[in-house]
């Protein structure tokens, strides 16, 4: 039984019936925090439709909340002032653990509800409309990989993140291990209660490669829906752990030789058609699957930026270790960039594999539909498929960036993608991933190291 | 031994260049200033005599820096080799001042001691001749409104630039006015540190900041 507010009209009759007398607002920020107030239901309904006011810093800081104070957007006022929250009352839920709490997501926007174009679900909207605009829509869905401990938060901060228990009964960095699984069902099994009572289909999760590591993979749905719950269910993962004494980290790279990523799966439908498919085309693949890929190869090494946003994501893209690290694309090739699927009309797909566990995934979405978008103006076809194994290669297969800034520059020169995404926001972008590469440096950590630093660990353990 | 990739390549005609790798940290590629600012005022003869590889250490993170030098000018890398000079010393990038450091291992040649040390010591020039060329070069402040003024409180040295109705006051000791203009500070960790008064909306810091990290970084002012 769906309990969502989607599709009804009525909103406090719906409050009524659902007994919720206080929501929880939750928007993201660029780092993809989530951030938000737990609000009265009296003055929920007061601010509507715009929403209630926090400060503009909120959507201007770094993953310490500490505001961006060296580089500015027009978005923020002249000194520190307030912006607001707007709901989406279509994705107005009730808790199901808290009788009497709701959930809303919502967009930054001005005071009076204009939007800000940097605000990521705005964004992704923005592109979302782009491709509607001709008459295209998007199927995707996320790979959610989290690692698990039977260590609470407060232990696992004790402990310097050091030597903690993971969930499941093996000591070997086995997959799909059901045994592994069987430890980690009773956790899972609320967390999937609730995704459930939210109305956000699931499909499986799986015990994963790194010991207590899991993957959960969500129905596909249009894409700020899927971004929508994606973030819901890292939250709902977040809290099932704190109320169950154990921690959950989706850090891109908390353990040498074992990462966290979030592959990105999608279509392109037109009238509800699935476009990937062509049984005429040769190997079955539609000139727009080609145009599309195409554009995604010539705009991955600026994507990099998006997709793997923190100085810990780059410890992950090694070679031989699972994530790829050039923009080559394979059919049924899981180690280059991109792996294609295009077996049959209803599963043809693309997974895009570059995304680490800490992406921000509306910024995520934004980054590949605009590298598509670059495809479907271009008519360029992509490079030669891969058909190897994509490390041990030599240097004439150019490698993704390998750090942060690395990252940052080759967004900077892209000029059809900066375009698509709003040069302004892309610089301002740019410039948070710099100031996080100083913060990383400032606190003298060896970015060699396969090894993350305490750094890390206490700026992304729990809030990534 | 990792491959040094040219990407910053800085081609003036009188002075040879200077590479980092792609991943270049902070401390590279503040490195890689002094020592372009360097090699440009003083010319390529500063080089010469100095043996090809040179190993530096920070003393407080132990970051090894190693400096390949050859005719056509200095590659900087993380990547460890043997060499007979090795400099150590201060070098973290974001302390607000030039680096300290001493020539080790035994090295007795005082006179290209002397000029190691003039490379790897920056070039300051007097601090309102280098604010005028960065808010003249900086997309952050040239085409702003603002007028920035500049006062040493030490020599009570004065400079105003610009004209514009956005009023901005810089207040601070000749040193670190010096040392902020030069590249080697940014101003927003002056002002947090206490060694910079400034009077301007949160804006303008914001843009003054952006154009001094550009320049700390050497990065398109």
């Amino acid at each position: 039984m769906s309990t969502t507010f989607k599709g009804e009209s009525d909103l406090s009759a719906w409050l009524d019936r659902h007994h919720v007398s206080r929501i929880r607002t939750q928007a993201t920020d660029l780092d993809g925090f989530a951030l938000g107030k737990y609000c009265a239901r009296e003055k929920f309904l007061k601010a509507l439709p715009i929403g209630h006011n926090l400060a503009d810093v909120s959507l201007g800081s770094d993953s310490k909340s500490t505001p961006h104070l060296g580089f500015w957007h027009n978005f923020r006022q002249g000194a520190i002032g307030d912006i607001a929250l707007m709901p989406d009352l279509e994705t107005l839920v009730p808790d199901g653990l808290e009788s009497d709490l709701g959930h809303v997501i919502c967009d930054f926007t001005q005071l009076d509800g204009s939007p800000i174009s940097l605000c990521p679900r705005t964004k992704l909207k923005t592109l979302e409309q782009q491709l509607a605009d001709q008459g295209l829509s998007v199927k995707c869905t996320f790979e959610i990989e989290f690692f698990l401990f039977n260590n609470s938060y407060a232990d696992a901060a004790r402990k310097r993140y050091q030597n903690l228990s993971p969930v499941g009964a093996s000591p070997l960095e086995t997959i799909y291990f059901l045994r592994d699984s069987f430890h980690a069902a009773p956790f899972m099994q609320k967390v999937l209660d609730r995704l459930d009572w939210y109305g956000i289909p699931w499909e499986a999760w799986n015990d994963e490669n790194g010991l207590g590591q899991i993957e959960l993979n969500l129905a596909p749905t249009t894409p700020t829906e899927m971004a929508d719950r994606v973030v819901r269910a890292k939250q709902i993962i977040f809290e099932t752990a704190v109320q169950q004494g154990l921690s959950a980290t989706f850090m891109a790279h908390p353990k040498e030789g074992f990462s966290n990523g979030m592959h990105v799966h999608h279509s392109l439908l037109k009238e509800g058609v699935p476009q990937f498919f062509d049984p005429t085309a040769r190997n079955r693949r539609s000139p727009l699957l080609i145009h599309w890929l195409g554009g995604l190869l010539s705009t991955m090494e600026a994507s990099v930026s998006y997709l793997c946003p923190s100085p810990n994501s780059y410890r992950r893209l090694r070679e031989f270790a699972a994530p790829p690290v050039t923009a080559t694309w394979g059919e049924e090739n899981k180690s280059t960039g991109i792996r294609l699927i295009c077996d049959a009309p209803k599963s043809a797909r693309i997974e895009h594999r570059v995304g680490a566990g800490d992406l921000n995934p509306y910024l995520a979405m934004a980054v590949i539909l605009a590298g598509g978008l670059v495809g479907l103006s271009d008519k360029k076809p992509p490079p030669p498929e891969f058909t190897d194994l994509g490390w041990g290669i030599p240097d004439s297969v150019p490698r993704l960036p390998a750090d942060i800034m690395s990252a940052a520059k080759a967004l900077q020169a892209a000029t059809k993608l900066r375009a698509l995404l709003n040069p302004e926001d892309v610089d301002y972008w740019i410039k948070s991933r710099r100031h996080e590469w100083m913060l990383f440096h400032r606190a003298g950590i060896d970015p060699d190291s396969p090894i993350p630093s305490q750094w890390e660990f206490e700026r992304y353990f729990a809030t990534v | 031994m990792a491959k040094i990739k040219p990407t910053e390549r800085f081609n003036m005609t009188t002075s040879p260049s200077v590479l980092t790798q792609p991943d270049a940290t902070p401390l590279e590629t503040n490195l890689a200033r002094i020592l372009r600012v360097n090699l440009a005022v003083h010319g390529q003869t500063t080089l010469r005599g100095i043996p090809g590889r040179i190993n530096l250490q920070d003393k407080t993170t132990k970051t090894s820096i190693r400096l390949d030098i050859s005719g056509e000018g200095i590659s900087l890398s993380r990547t460890q080799m043997p060499s007979i000079i090795h400099v150590l010393g201060n070098f973290d990038p974001f302390k607000g001042s030039p680096p300290e450091f001493s020539i080790r291992s035994g090295w007795r040649k005082p006179f290209l001691k002397a000029k190691l040390r003039a490379l790897l010591t920056p070039h300051l020039k007097p601090w309102p001749v280098a604010a005028a060329e960065l808010f003249d070069r900086s997309s952050q402040t040239k085409n702003s409104d603002m007028t920035i003024s500049i006062l040493s409180k030490d020599t009570l040295e004065q400079h105003v630039w610009g004209q514009g109705s956005e009023k901005v006051s810089i207040v601070a000791s000749k040193k670190t006015l010096t040392h902020l203009f030069n590249g080697l500070s940014m101003l927003i960790d002056d002002i947090l540190k206490g060694r910079i008064q400034c009077q301007a909306s949160m804006q303008n810091i914001a843009l003054i900041t952006d154009a001094t990290i550009d320049h700390w970084l050497d990065a398109g002012v």
